[in-house]
């Protein structure tokens, strides 16, 4: 079996799919009985290029076309598949796109391509069994997107280590007794950074001499516009968290810690160092949650929202607590006393080492690269995908809630979030299985 | 007798900043989008606005504490009694022009903060109601500072325009960044990145079309071409930028504070090239206010060198530093480019100063949209 694999050759800014490609990528390396040839696809790519390219890879017969993110110039891509292959009788290779939480964002794009891939035997595969609901219920076919292939984590790179751990609590100068709360990831309006440090703040006294927060993260200013409001002002964010922070008591101030921009190396040192993960992010492409995947490989204990791709680590067995979500008439909403009870049973049932490593090694069991290998492996080998038929008219939905107002961005704008509106249809399948 | 600055009330604002309201509280982030208002709009003179569009996104605004914003947009908040700091983001050619039309206060009461490399330029008049700044990175824990050789990446900054990069300016910094790395050796171990958008200049005044081709050409030949260009996009949207070393091609003729820069620092880059006068700087800062994210603001009140007079003919001494780069300003693209003593009128000896709050900025929703001017 021949798989072409096509991914952006220029590296995406957000970290998060920057890492995500990388190990997918090595993933399919990994793929046993398979011939797979990785080619990277230029944004700037000519028509020319293009014409070649694709030309090229007709000429290699391949059993399937993987799109390992999606992207804007996929669609020129696809135009030129869809038209060499009428002009051909070859058999039409099958289509895989790997899904990230922009699906939304991008349904725009989405639009525009799908007559190319009509006609095409393709799959959508998520990371999470709540991303696959919500991206099914936009398709004629719901069989499109029929199974899920979590997003694999480096694991040599987020072990726990011990002695690590003892190095850079000495750093920090924390003490072995105590107990460090980490959450890490962008400190961005839809995260609820500062709930987590109401929630922290709300802890009972007796935990306070001896418990830290860390937020580990760059403070952006990304995640307005999504709810009908204009874009943030460069700045904006980081001056409202501030004034936020400020008006927590001072003992609480005082155990919060805030470091920004850690390069990769010096991340995974302060996931040793800590003792549970935490986020109550209710953003709106939270598929899947890199962050909490590594604070699980490297044997961390985890608070989430059960919320969109966090829920499916608790499918997976890993060891956390999950905050319910609803979606109420002002969008998703949780309680922060539900976190704050969180917080105290972690405090009062701290792992030792020892659980810590077993934690570790069943995260690394789920999302190592060769197992995540492994299931693409089988669903290539055993799943037939169907005959793509086209999105169901909720695209269009999403479409007409797109918005430019003078900003960079171009997904939809939700401004109505009760039972039935478009926001509900869409992210109910985030607080459902 | 000079009244001095008053740092406390400056400190106060800083605690306690009115514009900063979030009714709900941003854990309820929704209710606060929802009660957000748009950026307070003004509308410019099209020449002033055209000269702002060709300079972003250097030119960005931003939200933070002390008010930035530029000498030009300076007279439509002038009367507002809410403010009392303005943040100065000009290079020295529009401080100049702005300087010349008003030499003194007059009746604008504000205090204005003006970066350090610009301090012998502020006339004696000013200096009671004016202060330094500088912008520092704020330090992190030891173990979490990266190391000079974890640093493996050059990140380059500016806007290729001649007006704010000459050519000559970029060969001096081009032979001073590979000093830096230690020559084409170690240039290449490291990995180059680049944002650097062209904003053509079609004025008589500046030099001609094929600068833009020069420009690269000379970047070329020093560095290579091996240069990843970044998008606006991507630098906004950027982790870290922990292991580079930024440079910024910028004379500072028409902007000091410029947002690139400022994002830069904000990831963790640290500057490659430290201007002598920045190491040798003596001021030790009054005040330090937290001012975007992982940067703060150093403000400090003395003055230490002298004004150099270029208000009264004759006045300048000649051999002073701050001297020639006061005539190389002049004579620079930056200043024959645009109409300066056009566009810098002298209002601050006209001045109104309104008695009451204005109504506009009476109620707390407005207060929140009036936070930074919108382009």
């Amino acid at each position: 079996m021949k798989l072409f694999v096509i991914q952006i050759a220029e590296e995406s800014s957000w970290s998060s799919v920057k890492i995500i490609t990388k190990n997918l990528s090595l993933s399919y390396e990994n793929l046993v009985g398979t011939n797979v040839i990785q080619r990277k696809l230029s944004r700037i790519i000519s028509t020319n290029h293009l014409v070649t390219l694709v030309s090229e890879i007709i000429k290699e017969c391949p059993d399937w076309i993987v799109f390992l993110d999606t992207h804007p110039v996929y669609g020129d891509f696809l135009r030129q598949l869809a038209r060499q292959l009428n002009e051909t009788k070859i058999q039409r290779p099958k289509i895989r796109f790997h899904v990230y939480g922009d699906f939304i964002l991008n349904s725009k794009y989405w639009s525009l391509w799908q007559d190319s891939i009509k006609g095409f035997r393709a799959e959508w595969v998520c990371a999470s069994d709540r991303q696959a609901n919500l991206v099914r219920s936009f398709f004629i076919d719901r069989c499109s997107v029929s199974w899920v292939c979590p997003f694999p984590v480096e694991a040599n790179e987020f072990t726990f280590k011990p002695t690590k751990r003892e190095q850079i609590r000495k750093a920090l100068n924390i003490k072995e007794r105590d107990f460090v709360f980490l959450y890490s990831g962008r400190l961005s309006m839809q995260k609820n950074t500062t709930a987590i440090c109401r929630a922290f703040s709300w802890l009972h006294e007796s935990f306070f001499d001896t418990t830290h927060l860390i937020l580990m993260g760059n403070f952006d200013d990304q995640g307005a516009p999504f709810n009908s409001t204009s874009t943030m002002r460069s700045g904006e964010f980081y001056h409202l968290w501030k004034s936020e922070f400020n008006r927590l008591p001072e003992k609480s101030q005082k155990r919060i810690r805030i470091i920004q921009s850690l390069a990769p190396k010096q991340v995974s040192q302060i996931y040793c160092a800590s003792d549970a993960f935490i986020s109550l992010s209710l953003q709106h492409d939270e598929d899947f949650g890199m962050a909490p995947a590594e604070a699980a490989v490297s044997g961390l204990p985890l608070i989430l929202t059960d919320w969109g791709g966090y829920s499916g680590f608790k499918n997976m067995g890993f060891a956390g607590l999950w905050i319910p979500v609803k979606i109420e008439s002002r969008g998703p909403e949780f309680d922060i006393n539900d976190a704050t009870i969180s917080m105290s049973q972690l405090l009062t049932n701290r792992r030792s080492d020892e659980q810590r490593r077993e934690f570790s090694e069943l995260a690394k069991s789920k999302l190592n690269i060769k197992e995540v290998a492994r299931i693409i492996i089988k669903n290539t080998f055993n799943i037939e995908p169907p005959i793509f038929l086209g999105f169901n008219a909720r695209v269009g939905e999403l479409n007409s809630d797109i918005g430019h107002n003078g900003s960079d961005y171009c997904g939809p704008r939700f401004s109505k979030f009760d039972a039935g509106s478009v926001y509900e249809k869409t992210y109910r399948h985030y607080v459902h299985d | 007798m000079k009244k001095p600055i008053d740092i406390m009330s400056m400190t106060e604002k800083v605690k306690n900043p009115n514009y900063l309201y979030a009714p709900y509280g941003i854990a309820n982030w929704r209710e606060m989008a929802r009660h957000r208002k748009p950026a307070h709009v003004f509308s410019r003179p099209p020449d002033i606005q055209a000269f702002f569009d060709r300079l972003w996104p250097a030119v960005d605004n931003y939200v933070a504490p002390l008010h930035p914003i530029f000498l030009l947009d300076l007279p439509h908040f002038a009367t507002s009694l809410t403010r009392n700091v303005w943040l100065i983001r000009d290079g020295l050619v529009p401080l100049i022009w702005f300087f010349i039309s008003n030499p003194e206060p007059g009746n604008f009461k504000a205090q204005i903060l003006i970066h350090s490399q610009f301090e012998e330029y502020v006339p004696e008049a000013w200096r009671a109601q004016a202060a330094l700044f500088d912008f520092l990175p704020e330090e992190s824990e030891k173990i979490l500072e990266t190391s000079a050789k974890d640093r493996d990446e050059l990140l380059l900054l500016g806007q290729i325009m001649p007006s704010v990069c000459s050519l000559e300016h970029l060969e001096k910094d081009l032979d001073m960044i590979l000093r830096k790395v230690g020559g084409k050796r170690g240039l290449r171990k490291m990995r180059l990145n680049a944002f650097l958008p062209a904003r053509y200049e079609d004025s008589e005044h500046s030099e001609g079309p094929a600068f833009y081709n020069k420009f690269m050409i000379t970047l070329c030949r020093y560095l290579g071409a091996d240069i990843n260009i970044l998008e606006h996009k991507q630098l906004l949207e950027a982790s870290h930028f922990r292991t580079s070393w930024v440079h910024e091609f910028n004379e500072k003729h028409l902007y000091v504070d410029s947002h690139s820069m400022r994002i830069a620092l904000s990831r963790g880059g640290s500057i490659l090239i430290l201007e002598e006068k920045n190491k040798q700087r003596t001021h030790h800062y009054e005040t330090i206010y937290p001012f975007y994210p992982n940067l703060s603001c150093g403000i400090s009140t003395r003055f230490e060198k002298k004004f150099i007079d270029y208000l009264t003919d004759g006045a300048i001494i000649e051999s002073r530093e701050s001297a020639k780069n006061y005539y190389s300003a002049l004579a620079s693209s930056s200043n024959r480019s645009f109409p300066w003593p056009r566009w810098f009128t002298s209002w601050c000896k006209h001045l109104l100063v309104a008695e009451s709050t204005p109504a506009s900025v009476s109620s707390p929703e407005a207060k929140i949209s009036e936070v930074s001017l919108s382009t």
